[in-house]
């Protein structure tokens, strides 16, 4: 018997590709991810069985009914768990951390226009959703994104959290968004820049060096201010540093 | 072994293998991989920890640094406690002045070297499960093997 082709799901330049025995959990994971899937190869393998997963400690990712094993220099990741598309969310959201040498996972809505970026980074009620139904023709996504940094400067890739579209942008500053009174973009000194957003950012398990390094470039590569904020369209200027 | 009884044991300080660091603007900011704690030093601070890269004692840092030993001494044991910074002992004798005022009486100026701020190294993102059936956000636990 044939098993099912694997599901390739593209995040921040990464290919996850998906492998299972279930071609009907394939098929969901599609669907869920469309826009960022594709048939082509990947550079991580995961392997997801559906099934009740064992308690089997000591494994790389393990919850109820969960469990996954890492191998990072094979670059394979073997899980067994139920077929829902919110364990596959959570697996999603704690492996790319791992996987962006050069790049980390914080959590902020992604803005673009043409290819220049903002990312609007802030807690749970800080306006991420608020800020990207703003401007749906700017927005990327609204719960988490990507950052990777190169020679060339810090380029902001949008997540399929939760509502997404792919996209790609070079990243030209990062705003810790709240709501306020009115739009300001206050400047923020890097060391108090590194600590808000460090509460932002996604760690990978285990702990690694190349999170808290791309994080000291991030700062160190784009303004980083404080963006308080009411819900109407005149943030945008305040947000891209246009406004007077 | 014997010590010689001649030579005084002298720490040497270095930066502690899992520490992540970078200087942005007059500061350095440093996150400790394993004591899980991050922080930054001012200017003054900051050009101590730049002389750490290899282990060097008190009074070589006084006179690399220019800066009195005693506001030194001060920040290295901090940066001990914030676990980014690791002493050795040294058999090598003792310099023949504890660097320029290495007896500095008194408060520290100011501009001594110093950490502004520390705190945990943590996130305060849950995961979100926000889908549909699945309204609240995952807080583990998770294995962290």
């Amino acid at each position: 018997m044939t098993a099912p082709a694997p599901v390739t799901v593209r995040l921040a330049g990464v290919g996850l590709e998906v492998h299972s025995p279930s071609g009907p959990w394939l098929d969901r994971i599609a669907q869920r991810y469309r826009g960022f899937c594709d048939r082509g190869p990947g550079e991580i393998a995961v392997e997801y069985t559906v099934g009740e997963a064992p308690p089997r400690p000591p494994a790389w990712l393990a919850w109820t009914g969960f469990s996954a094993e890492l191998d990072r220099t094979g670059g394979r990741v073997r899980c067994t768990g139920p077929a829902v598309v919110s364990h596959f969310d959570l697996l999603l959201q704690r492996l790319l951390p791992l996987i962006l040498d050069d790049g980390l996972v914080l959590h902020g809505a992604a803005l673009a226009d043409g290819d220049r970026g903002w990312a609007c980074i802030g807690p749970s009620g800080a306006g991420k959703s608020t800020l990207a139904a703003l401007f749906p023709e700017r927005s990327l996504c609204d719960e988490l994104l990507a950052v990777r940094i190169g020679r060339h400067g810090a380029t902001l890739h949008a997540l399929p959290f939760w509502t997404a579209r792919p996209g790609t942008a070079r990243l030209e500053a990062v705003g810790l968004i709240e709501h306020g009174s009115r739009a300001v973009r206050v400047p923020l000194p890097p060391h108090e820049a590194v600590r808000r957003l460090t509460r932002q950012a996604i760690w990978p398990v285990p702990r690694s060096a190349g999170t808290v390094e791309a994080l000291l470039r991030l700062v160190a590569t784009v303004p980083v201010f404080a963006l308080p904020f009411r819900p109407h369209r005149d943030v945008w200027p305040v947000l891209t540093g246009e406004a007077a | 072994m014997v010590g010689d009884p001649g030579r005084r044991r002298m720490p040497r300080y270095a930066r502690d293998d899992a520490v992540a660091w970078r200087r942005l603007g007059n500061e350095i900011v440093v996150v400790g991989l394993a004591s899980k704690r991050m922080m930054s030093l001012n200017s003054a601070g900051a050009a101590v920890w730049e002389q750490l890269a290899a282990a060097v004692t008190l009074a070589e840092l006084a006179r690399s640094t220019g800066m009195p030993a005693d506001d030194i001494s001060v920040l290295l044991r901090r940066l001990q406690e914030e676990g980014v910074v690791t002493a050795t002992d040294d058999d090598t004798p003792p310099a023949a002045d504890g660097g320029p005022g290495g007896s500095s009486p008194g408060p520290s100026a100011p501009d001594a070297p110093r950490v502004l701020w520390s705190e945990p190294l943590e996130s305060a993102v849950g995961l979100c499960l926000k889908q549909p059936g699945n309204p609240g956000c995952f807080t583990g636990p998770f294995n962290t093997s």
